[in-house]
């Protein structure tokens, strides 16, 4: 399988930072991740969204990106929400332990919602 | 990895009706039932997790040739599959004891480095093979390894052993045998990646290698061809001196190692002196140009007999030759002296035909004699320059010359020596004995027909 290129867009919505990964998710993904991380840090965010493509392929190699990512972002006392997995990649994350890092919403609007009301 | 299986089987069939009591014992069976189901479903989801990522492992893993690269992509999976923070996997060489790799992530600050140093220290002290098993009956709460729950020894090849470790899974659930048996096959796959990329190392070393040796040889290949330019240039050159120098001092320089001219050396020989009767009164009457053409025709005649007969001409005059015959033994080389002259007379004779201008053939006169004389270079230096001759020197040049001189209308004559050296094969006759210039006591002259 080929792996399609990371594209990660940086939004603000009030308080919280949006993070748009665009692309599949593996050990290639870790320069963009931490690149866009390293960014969004810039305005010292406390709530930061992870938005995933549904149709993204995340694999071991992402998910260890992610859990480095999320460890930096407990570090720095942020409240991290995530959005846009597939239903098998909710269990994936869940099974792997992410969820004791961040909290899975439904819809990106789930999100913003319920973690502006944090 | 151990059989997934359904325990609780519900004995339910449609239209069945069923007492309050039993039905409340359904229920609960069903409910049972559903959280097996619901837990077989979560333990499928993770093997088949686990499944992907050993395929995934595999491919990312061979699609690299860089061995860090290979590591840190192996360290990913290992921790992404099983939800772990922090891990390290370090690659010993066994030949050396040395630890050669290590790729750490998620390790804070100096700690890396701190576990390499201390595997190493261990590893020195206790030896490799022990330390891996040491390291197994360890608790890692007590070792430089605490930060690490789960570390897996493994021997990856003849020459690496592999040491991975992991933190404890965000999930909190312990490492189980099946866990142990998927990091033992993705080491496993590490294992052939690693061997591949050193492989290919080993071929990209020997190419940077051949390359070099390839570039050594283009650099050395374009000296030789300058050196073989320069080589050409000078045999140009010494093609063209040679036409003005003896072949013997050419065959002697040539054998030299050195290149360095010949020393004098004294040894037998014989010399022939050749001399073209009348010249000057044939310059006046034909003129020099024609005159030059009948000299030089002749001279390149007398030129093949002499050659033929292995005798060396070292030195001319306008109207003379001075020829050397060399051949160690002195018959021989009076013998080839003799048969030249007379190959001379015989030629001379046969292409004055081709001159309308001579009413007869050239009186080419010749002396002969053979003896012990002083052979080699001699160099004349002036303020001028400097200017070197090859030739014979001493009484027996002498002596050749002035026989050579007493001839007239074309006579072949030669000293006693030569005339008792080809005796055997010719027959000299005794012209009588002469008072040479410059030559104390009278000489026995003979003559060739």
């Amino acid at each position: 399988m080929n792996q399609r290129s990371n594209d990660i867009k940086i939004e603000t919505h009030g308080d919280i930072i949006l993070l748009d990964i665009r692309g599949d998710v593996t050990a290639l993904s870790e320069p963009s991740l931490n690149s866009a991380y390293k960014k969004a840090k810039e305005s010292s965010p406390k709530k930061i969204v992870l938005k995933f493509e549904e149709a993204a392929y995340i694999n071991s190699g992402g998910i260890a990106v992610l859990i480095q990512v999320l460890a930096q972002t407990r570090r720095n006392n942020q409240k991290i929400g995530i959005t846009g997995l597939s239903e098998h990649f909710k269990k994936v994350f869940t099974m792997v332990g992410i969820t004791r890092f961040a909290t899975i919403y439904p819809t990106l609007q789930d999100a913003l919602s319920a973690m502006s009301a944090m | 990895m151990e059989p997934l299986e359904l325990t609780h089987r519900p004995q339910l069939r449609p239209g069945t009706h069923l007492p309050k009591d039993d039905l409340h014992v359904q229920v609960e069976q069903l409910t049972a039932s559903l959280k097996q189901a619901e837990e077989v479903r979560a333990e499928l989801d993770r093997r088949i997790f686990h499944l992907r990522t050993l395929y995934d492992a595999s491919k990312d893993m061979y699609g690299s040739v860089e061995i860090d690269a290979i590591l840190r992509n192996f360290l990913l999976m290992c921790m992404g599959n099983f939800g772990v923070v922090t891990g390290f996997i370090m690659l010993t060489n066994v030949e050396f004891v040395e630890v050669e790799r290590f790729i750490a992530l998620g390790i804070q600050d100096a700690a890396p480095l701190s576990i390499r140093m201390k595997w190493q220290e261990i590893i020195s002290q206790k030896g490799l093979y022990e330390s891996m098993t040491a390291i197994k009956g360890m608790s890692n709460s007590e070792s430089f390894l605490s930060p690490f729950t789960l570390t897996l020894p493994f021997i990856m090849a003849e020459d690496t052993a592999a040491l991975l470790g992991l933190s404890a899974k965000l999930a909190g659930d312990v490492y189980t045998q099946d866990d142990k048996e998927v990091l033992y096959t993705l080491l496993n796959n590490l294992s052939v990646a690693v061997k591949y990329a050193k492989s290919f190392e080993e071929i990209q070393r020997l190419n940077k290698d051949l390359e070099e040796r390839n570039s050594e040889l283009t650099r050395t290949l374009k000296e030789l061809k300058e050196s073989l330019r320069k080589i050409e240039i000078l045999e140009k050159v010494k093609a063209n001196l040679c036409k003005f120098i003896p072949t013997t001092v050419s065959r002697l320089i040539d054998k030299s190692q050195t290149g360095a001219m010949p020393e004098l050396e004294e040894r037998d020989l014989s010399v022939l002196f050749l001399d073209i009767e009348g010249y000057t009164g044939l310059c006046e009457r034909l003129g020099d140009s024609t005159v030059h053409d009948i000299i030089e025709r002749h001279f390149s005649v007398f030129m093949d007999a002499i050659y033929r007969n292995n005798g060396d001409i070292v030195e001319t005059a306008g109207d003379g030759l001075m020829v050397l015959f060399m051949h160690e033994n002195p018959e021989t080389n009076a013998l080839e002296a003799v048969r030249a002259a007379l190959s001379i007379k015989e030629r001379t004779a046969r292409i004055s035909k081709e001159f309308s201008q001579l009413y007869r053939p050239l009186d080419v006169n010749m002396g002969i004699n053979s003896g012990r004389a002083l052979l080699g270079a001699a160099k004349f230096e002036s303020i001028t320059g400097s200017r070197w001759t090859y030739t014979a020197r001493g009484t027996l040049t002498n002596v050749a010359a002035r026989i050579g001189a007493l001839g007239s209308r074309g006579s072949l004559l030669m000293s006693k020596t030569t005339a008792e050296r080809v005796k055997e094969h010719l027959s000299p006759v005794l012209l009588g004995k002469f008072k040479l210039k410059n030559v104390s006591e009278e000489v026995e002259v003979f003559e060739l027909k």
